[in-house]
């Protein structure tokens, strides 16, 4: 699936009142079957591009097309990763991932084959009637990536999937998503403030700045996968990457700074 | 190492033990509990105390309880029970019906908050009794107006619960729903109450009390029929036994009835 950001706005009223710019004008082009990781430190509006893509929020001016159709509503073409991973806690880790099946209105049939080959492939066999309190972390968070990849959908969004779990099995999880990026070509759009994350992930990296939310540099990734991360080119990347997102958050400091001076 | 092993098979033994004996112990003491409450009241009518209360009026514990047998061989206490047992059913069906649906919308809606919560809030304080004579204008039988005020009973405990847990409800939940494809009217049906169902059975345990409360009241002042009528008839009667063994019979009522909304949401409510 192809993405088109369009001049994308959006704000949001703080509890205080005050005006709180989270995107300000954003553009960005994605391919199909690109790997896109976006990363920022934190209010530089990553997850709500995410959520306008996802259709879950609309924006305040321009517009987000996917396949050349404008984003109204959710849709089961675009899977949604959250960052709480939003399993049902009242249903089984079958029931979960028959969800959106059920609402499709896929036989039962169909349903069990398909809940079986997720299961399988996420390495969940076994759980298929426990309930989300009863899993890890890490177990959860491969639930949810089975709920939303059962449906087929071209494109996944996901919001920092990885921030609550420990590093090894971080790294393993990133590894298996990378495996499923290249058994199942779709479009994947992640957010991230891992910077190694992305690099280990992203075709493309946007990197964004805060206070107004804007993209900073948009770079490609050219390392051969699969990538190591001792390597002296990811090192050096990621030194790179870095200074750029400290540079861009210091200039949105000095600039928050002169806007309150002046009058 | 084969000391070891022994001693890895005495260690959970014992415990288990002591978990046991220290359960024993607890029930010995309910028991006994139960026990010097009935000797001290036999005691105290036994040598007609009269200060600080006139203890000497009520009857004997053990002429309760052998008028009690009598009554469990009548039909008559069997329908005075299940009257009562059936006002109460159907106000809390009848409470349910109506207080989900808008404690979910005044949860929701911040506009059906403000034009719905004013007023439930002005007869939400009102007693359960301040109600018998508006209900018994508003129906035309008795029998109505006593379901009615069990329906009051159960209605705003559980209008209150399902609108915080309305409002508890994760939003990533509702929209992780909408990405599955899930449509606005089944997210109530597939996440709203399901997401809700705790805070309904807290609502509802409260609420079975107090529609116990509301029946017995209604029986007293208008009844012709059910357990608070028997009662509130044999203390005018001066069947002193019969009033107490209404009472306890209403007190065991109610125990049962929290016990099956207990046992009810163990069934529903499995993940947890």
């Amino acid at each position: 699936m192809r993405i088109d950001i369009d001049r994308v706005s959006k704000t949001y009223q703080a509890g205080t009142g005050m005006k709180i710019t989270a995107l300000d004008s954003i553009s960005l082009r994605v391919d199909s079957g690109e790997f896109i990781c976006i990363v920022g430190p934190s209010g530089c509006g990553k997850s709500t591009l995410l959520k306008l893509i996802g259709g879950i929020e609309q924006p305040d001016a321009g517009a987000v097309r996917c396949d050349d159709v404008p984003v109204g509503a959710p849709s089961t073409d675009r899977g949604f990763i959250f960052q709480d991973y939003a399993l049902f806690p009242w249903l089984t880790v079958r029931q979960n991932i028959a969800f959106g099946l059920t609402i499709k209105g896929c036989s039962r049939q169909e349903r069990k084959l398909r809940i079986d080959e997720y299961l399988r492939f996420m390495g969940l066999t076994g759980a298929g009637s426990l309930y989300p309190g009863q899993l890890s972390g890490g177990m959860r968070q491969r639930v949810a990536l089975a709920r939303a990849l059962c449906l087929r959908p071209k494109l996944l969004l996901m919001d920092e999937p990885f921030a609550a779990l420990d590093v090894l099995l971080r790294q393993r999880l990133q590894e298996e998503l990378v495996r499923i990026w290249q058994t199942e070509r779709m479009t994947y759009l992640l957010v991230t403030h891992d910077v190694e994350e992305a690099l280990f992930l992203a075709d493309r990296i946007v990197i964004m700045s805060p206070h107004p939310g804007r993209i900073r540099s948009i770079l490609p990734i050219k390392l051969a996968r699969p990538r190591r991360r001792t390597s002296a080119e990811f090192i050096h990347l990621r030194q790179h990457i870095m200074q750029l997102l400290e540079v861009g958050t210091a200039e949105a400091r000095e600039e928050r700074t002169a806007a309150l001076v002046l009058p | 190492m084969g000391v070891e092993r022994q001693a890895q098979a005495v260690l959970p033994l014992g415990w288990k033990n002591a978990k046991k004996r220290k359960r024993a112990t607890a029930y010995a003491v309910r028991t006994a509990s139960v026990l010097l409450f009935l000797l001290a009241w036999h005691v105290l009518v036994h040598y007609n105390i009269q200060y600080p209360l006139q203890f000497g009026n009520l009857p004997k514990p053990l002429d309760i309880l052998g008028a009690w047998r009598v009554d469990l061989m009548k039909q008559q206490y069997y329908n005075d029970i299940l009257a009562s047992v059936f006002r109460v059913a159907a106000g809390i069906l009848l409470g349910l019906a109506f207080a989900v649906p808008l404690g979910l919308w005044i949860g929701l809606s911040p506009r059906a908050s403000d034009l719905l919560f004013p007023n439930l809030e002005l007869f939400r304080p009102i007693p359960l009794i301040a109600y018998l004579p508006v209900a018994m204008l508003l129906f035309t039988t008795i029998e109505s107006s006593i379901i009615f005020i069990t329906f009051v009973g159960a209605f705003f405990p559980i209008l209150l619960c399902c609108r915080d847990a309305a409002r508890q409800v994760p939003q990533s939940l509702v929209q992780a729903a909408h990405c599955l494809g899930c449509g606005p009217i089944r997210v109530v049906w597939k996440i709203y109450l399901p997401a809700m169902a705790p805070g309904i059975f807290t609502g509802l345990s409260v609420g079975i009390g107090a529609s116990w409360m509301g029946v017995i009241t209604g029986e007293m002042m208008s009844g012709q029929t059910g357990i608070g009528y028997a009662t509130w008839q044999a203390y005018h009667l001066l069947d002193y036994n019969e009033s107490i063994i209404g009472m306890f019979s209403i007190g065991l009522l109610g125990y049962a009835s929290s016990a099956l909304v207990r046992a009810v949401e163990r069934t529903v409510i499995r993940w947890k």
